[in-house]
């Protein structure tokens, strides 16, 4: 059966067997952070004091607003996946673009946190000059700070890569409800990745703010 | 796959920014140990809302809702069982070791 | 026309999409893998015969038994049976043309055997010597070893693990032909949605505490060191939360198959067909619940140590379930001592000693004395040697018609068979005694009375190794001479002896009809 030929009720059955292997996958993905989440807690829980401490040294405007900034890609996101659906190719192609654009805007805050801290001297091991109390906590908080934004920064990359790369094809493409399985997918994956970063933002950002 | 109507979207992203204000706002009262579990539990709804509304598991087969469960079940396995260990677990640091 | 004539090219090959072939890209890759992790095996076993260290130092044992465990673990057993036979097996079985995802099916393969490159790349700059289980912080803080490199091979053939699981669980959700209902399946498929469930949940776990693992010994920042504010047990946690169910990836599948073959040849129907399949994802399940059991020693709490010794404990319900069943599928059989039937009920046995000497260390008090004894070693090899390689060798000869359309030599093949049973029994049963009089694991140096078992144990292994290579021979050899094997040689009732043998490309020239379980034999007839 060629791809043209696929009929709407073969290509419902495609989108829901592509959906149950996005949802498996992300099953995967939970696993994975679910390492470094007990890492966190298990690190947190040895030194409550020490890790609000570390956590004043992080920005939490630019993490907030960073917050909203993926919160409003997902909507664009979901409203891309709904154009695919209607065969919209013009909406799916401007919200693809305004999707990709968010995540790189999201990319381009958490650069500028990561620079603010590099000139802090927070990066254990490379640029550490932190000497305040409890320095080993403080340590071991801007290392799970670093690993875990910065795995959840490259799954938003490869998102990123995915989304421009759904719209290069669509742009080409007179009929997008044929990727709707595929872009489908991709929402999947871009929602996960904000919903990792919900719970990313208040461990890290909102811990003893009222200080 | 059934559509989500777009109302629904724009709901869904108020209540999420809402809800982002709401966090921010209430990490900045003391509340004590309840900070952290008021933070951990806003950001369970938000993550909650994008599954439900955005990933469309509200109107998703069961199956999937099974997937989607079955991650956290298989952490709460992990954290659980290797929590009984740390909550319980004495122990005797070597007399050089820093506090 | 069959799959095997659809192209001759290499490129055919390497970049097919035909779940077939990539099955026997796999069983090659992973005779590779065993027969270097085979070579280990026998210097281990070499350097033993003799109290004294002659043969190798200290360095190189610590490397060859790590090389061996990784190898053995990583690159043969866990893909042995899912990767090879279920690739083969699961759509024919469920009456599927392919995989759901047949890209993603080579994708595995290809990124197996760049696993495979970088444990290469480790042997041959000088190897790693952390043991398979790459504890810190010996890994992190003191080896002078390809630890990295080593654990890279580890994450990325992981990869390969979860991209065939994940496989696995959409066609076997999504592909079933009409008819075939989740209980018309045979227990073969049931284990390997199993697998791919533990396959999907556990390997991410172990890929980012390794990644924590190699970070944390190359910048010294981390979670796992104590004077960094870690802790080393947390690795442990971790380690085994992967580890543990990853024994049941090793074993459910050889499960599938003793399944599949004792019905055959018995001529009986499964005894208690759903009671089988809830066993499985029994076992799939509580081996998440138990992997504390591995560190009863460690300085993990007592109480936590007591929660998982009566959570190891319940393992043995559904495998006793398991092994009853398989019993009372025999009982009143007409039963035929075909080759693959030798190793079933082989892996009953091995399987059944191996599962009830972990009950001896799954009971805390017992466990202080056997921990890192020879006990364990044999406790371990009974499962995944004895169990698990029976099976796979089983299997292979089973469904050996249907893969490559040829018969392999009968008399020869039982004479393997009752070979490798023998073999195994002498290198590891003397193991046993060994580890309960308290020789440890991983010395290359041993006390001068424990000598003994320790050459009898060293003589079986070279009566394995004859096991080993008797079927590579003559298997080698039918796949080009054999006698041409028709579709259903056993007179077996699953779906994949439907089509021909070896298959047409898409599996089955007409749609297959499922109205029953494929279990309908009948003891009183004689097949033709």
């Amino acid at each position: 059966m060629s791809e043209q030929a696929l009929s709407a009720s073969g290509r419902e059955w495609r989108s829901e067997t592509v959906s149950l292997g996005m949802w498996v996958f992300l099953l995967t993905e939970v696993m994975f952070f679910g390492v470094l989440f007990l890492a966190y807690f298990h690190v947190r829980h040895g030194d409550p004091e020490g890790f609000g401490i570390a956590s004043r040294h992080v920005h939490e405007w630019l993490g907030t607003l960073n917050t909203a900034i993926l919160l409003t890609s997902s909507l664009s996101m979901a409203f891309a996946v709904r154009a695919a659906a209607e065969d919209d190719r013009k909406a799916l192609l401007r919200l693809l673009i305004v999707t990709a654009l968010l995540g790189v805007a999201f990319l381009g805050v958490k650069g500028t946190e990561y620079f603010l801290e590099w000139n802090d001297g927070l990066v254990p091991r490379l640029n550490f000059e932190y000497a305040g109390p409890h320095p080993r906590t403080v340590a071991e908080f801007f290392f799970l700070y670093f690993v875990m934004t910065g795995v959840h920064a490259v799954h938003l990359t490869i998102g990123i890569g995915a989304v421009a790369w759904n719209a290069l094809r669509a742009r080409r493409d007179a009929h997008v409800a044929r990727r709707e399985d595929a872009i489908e997918a991709v929402g999947l994956y871009w929602h996960f990745v904000d919903v990792i970063w919900v719970f990313l933002y208040p461990l890290f950002y909102l811990v003893l703010l009222y200080r | 796959m059934t559509k989500s109507p777009a109302r629904a979207y724009w709901i869904t992203w108020a209540a999420l920014l809402g809800l982002l204000a709401a966090t921010f706002a209430l990490a900045h009262v003391r509340l004590g140990n309840l900070n952290a579990a008021v933070g951990i539990a806003i950001g369970a709804v938000k993550a909650l809302l994008v599954v439900l509304f955005f990933m469309k598991l509200r109107s998703a087969s069961t199956l999937l809702v099974v997937f989607a469960v079955a991650g956290l079940i298989a952490l709460a396995v992990l954290f659980g069982l290797s929590g009984a260990d740390y909550a319980t677990r004495t122990t005797t640091p070597a007399p050089w070791s820093s506090p | 026309m069959s799959y095997l004539t659809e192209g001759f090219t290499l490129g055919s090959w390497l970049f097919t999409k035909d779940h077939k072939r990539i099955g026997i890209l796999y069983a090659l890759a992973i005779t590779v893998f065993f027969f270097l992790g085979g070579i280990a095996a026998t210097l281990i076993r070499l350097e033993l015969a003799t109290p004294a260290g002659d043969l190798v130092g200290a360095d190189t044992y610590n490397k060859l038994f790590t090389l061996h465990g990784v190898v053995m673990v990583w690159f043969f057993l866990i893909p042995s049976i899912p990767s090879t036979l279920g690739n083969f097996l699961v759509p024919l079985m469920i009456g599927a043309r392919e995989v759901a995802f047949p890209r993603l099916n080579i994708l595995s393969w290809w990124i197996y055997v760049l696993g495979g490159l970088f444990v290469v790349a480790t042997l041959v700059l000088g190897g790693v010597d952390t043991g398979w289980t790459f504890y810190t912080p010996y890994s992190t803080m003191f080896s002078n070893s390809y630890v990295v490199m080593a654990a890279a091979g580890v994450f990325v053939v992981g990869f390969s693990s979860i991209l065939t699981g994940l496989n696995f669980i959409v066609t076997i959700h999504r592909m079933r032909a009409p008819g075939m209902t989740w209980f018309r399946m045979p227990l073969f498929v049931w284990a390997m949605y199993a697998t791919s469930l533990i396959l999907v949940l556990a390997t991410p776990v172990l890929a980012m505490t390794l990644t924590l693992m190699a970070v944390e010994r190359l910048w010294h920042v981390g979670i796992f060191d104590p004077a960094l504010g870690g802790d080393p047990l947390l690795f442990q946690h971790l380690f085994w939360f992967y580890s543990h169910p990853a024994v049941y990836i090793m074993v459910l599948p050889a499960m599938g198959v003793a399944s599949e073959v004792i019905t055959c040849f018995a001529r009986k129907r499964v005894f208690g067909y759903r009671f089988m399949a809830y066993a499985i994802l029994g076992i799939a399940g509580f081996g998440f619940l138990v992997w504390g059991h591995h560190m009863f020693v460690s300085g993990q709490s007592i109480y936590a140590g007591m929660v998982f010794s009566l959570l190891s404990y319940m393992v043995a319900v559904p495998s006793a379930i398991k092994v009853f069943n398989w019993t009372a599928t025999l009982y009143k059989g007409s039963i035929e001592f075909s080759a693959p039937m030798i190793y079933a009920l082989g892996f009953v046995g091995l399987f059944t000693i191996g599962g009830l000497t972990g009950l001896f260390l799954a009971a805390l008090a017992v466990d202080v004395h056997l921990t890192d004894t020879y006990f364990v070693v044999a406790h371990f090899h009974y499962i995944m040697v004895g169990g698990t390689v029976m099976a796979y060798f089983g299997g292979l000869h089973f469904w050996w018609p249907k893969v490559t359309g040829r018969m392999y030599p009968e008399t020869l093949a039982r004479v393997a068979a009752l070979v490798m049973f023998f073999g195994f029994n002498l290198t590891f049963f003397p193991q046993y005694i060994l580890g309960y009089l308290g020789m440890p694991r991983r010395y290359h140096e041993y006390s001068p009375d424990l000598q003994l078992l320790n050459v009898l144990s060293s003589a079986g292994a070279s009566i394995l190794a004859v096991g080993y290579l008797m079927p590579l021979a003559y298997l080698t050899w039918a796949m080009f001479h054999g006698k041409r094997a028709p579709s259903n040689p056993w007179h077996a009732k699953g779906l994949e002896w439907a089509t021909t043998s070896p298959p047409p490309k898409d599996n089955f020239d007409a749609m297959p009809e499922v109205p029953r379980v494929p279990y309908e034999y009948d003891p009183r007839e004689t097949p033709a």
